[in-house]
């Protein structure tokens, strides 16, 4: 008798899931049981975590464009200024980055993958990956380059690496002829990529 | 406990490679750089790494600029990298004749 030889109707297979999905579902399975997880707790996390997104940071930006007491509050402690504005600024200290017309800033973690997820939410994978981690403190201006940023000689380049405790997010220039805009409006122009630090313009 | 740093301190990143979990990437080890601001007390993730609270660290972000990192490189004279290094990895420069 063949293996498939008692088939007399389909049942089609579950598409098979990848291995690393396997070992995660095992574990969480093994904790939950071993009583060291609560899937309530769990689920409420990933809730969380669902609701962060770059949108957050662009409230922060775009607050920071257009009132000048609390751009200095954010310079000074950014945790208590944006939990100042209602938006939760994550568990660890932040500090902001100020592109200028003299400096241009970008972020990586070469470690590992430290990203300010509270206010930009998880980070994309060009950010985790070896060839960005290890190439953007090497060649800056070329990395740059290939995410269609050219920066002009005499700007200079900061790269800030994270592999520690600090969090970083790039405030970008505001761009100009936005003039009497609201907040919102604004906010609507800061994309994830400024704010890493991989885009200098924003386009209007 | 070591010394606080104060901001604009030049110091010297330090090159040793500890068995176990080290948290300052390898292209820093051995550059020099200016202390830009300083924040703690901070846990020691070297000995957290093994579930061992280890002494508070301040962490010091610090300034390098790309021309130490990556000498004849051609990278622009300003550019410079910001990076985050626990006080146990940092060193106050002797002088100006603290050469690489």
């Amino acid at each position: 008798m063949m293996p498939h030889d008692h088939h007399d109707h389909d049942h089609p297979a579950p598409p098979a899931l990848p291995p690393a999905a396997r070992r995660l579902l095992a574990l969480r399975a093994l904790l939950v049981e071993a009583g060291h997880l609560d899937p309530a707790r769990l689920a409420e996390v990933l809730h969380v975590i669902d609701q962060r997104s770059p949108r957050l940071g662009a409230l922060v930006v775009a607050r920071a464009w257009t009132d000048p007491d609390f751009a200095e509050r954010l310079r000074k402690d950014a945790r208590t200024a944006i939990a100042s504005i209602g938006i939760d600024p994550g568990p660890a200290p932040l500090v902001v980055l100020e592109n200028t017309a003299e400096v241009h800033n970008v972020v990586v973690c070469t470690l590992c993958s430290c990203y300010p997820r509270a206010l930009l939410g998880p980070p994309p994978d060009w950010y985790k990956s070896r060839a960005y981690r290890a190439r953007v403190v090497r060649w800056p201006r070329a990395v740059l380059s290939e995410f269609g940023t050219s920066l002009p000689e005499q700007v200079a380049v900061r790269v800030h690496d994270s592999t520690a405790d600090l969090r970083y997010l790039v405030i970008p220039e505001r761009p100009a002829a936005t003039t009497g805009w609201s907040v919102e409006r604004l906010a609507g122009l800061v994309g994830r990529d400024a704010m890493i630090g991989v885009q200098r313009t924003l386009s209007v | 406990m070591i010394p606080e740093l104060t901001p604009g301190t030049p110091v010297r990143i330090a090159r040793r490679t500890p068995a176990g979990h080290v948290r300052v990437p390898g292209y820093a080890m051995g550059a020099r750089g200016i202390v830009l601001s300083g924040y703690g007390p901070a846990e020691d993730p070297e000995t957290l790494a093994y579930g061992v609270r280890g002494e508070p660290r301040r962490v010091y972000r610090v300034r390098v600029s790309m021309a130490e990192l990556w000498p004849g490189d051609g990278t622009g004279e300003n550019d410079a990298l910001e990076i985050e290094i626990y006080d146990h990895w940092l060193a106050p420069l002797e002088g100006p004749h603290d050469a690489p």
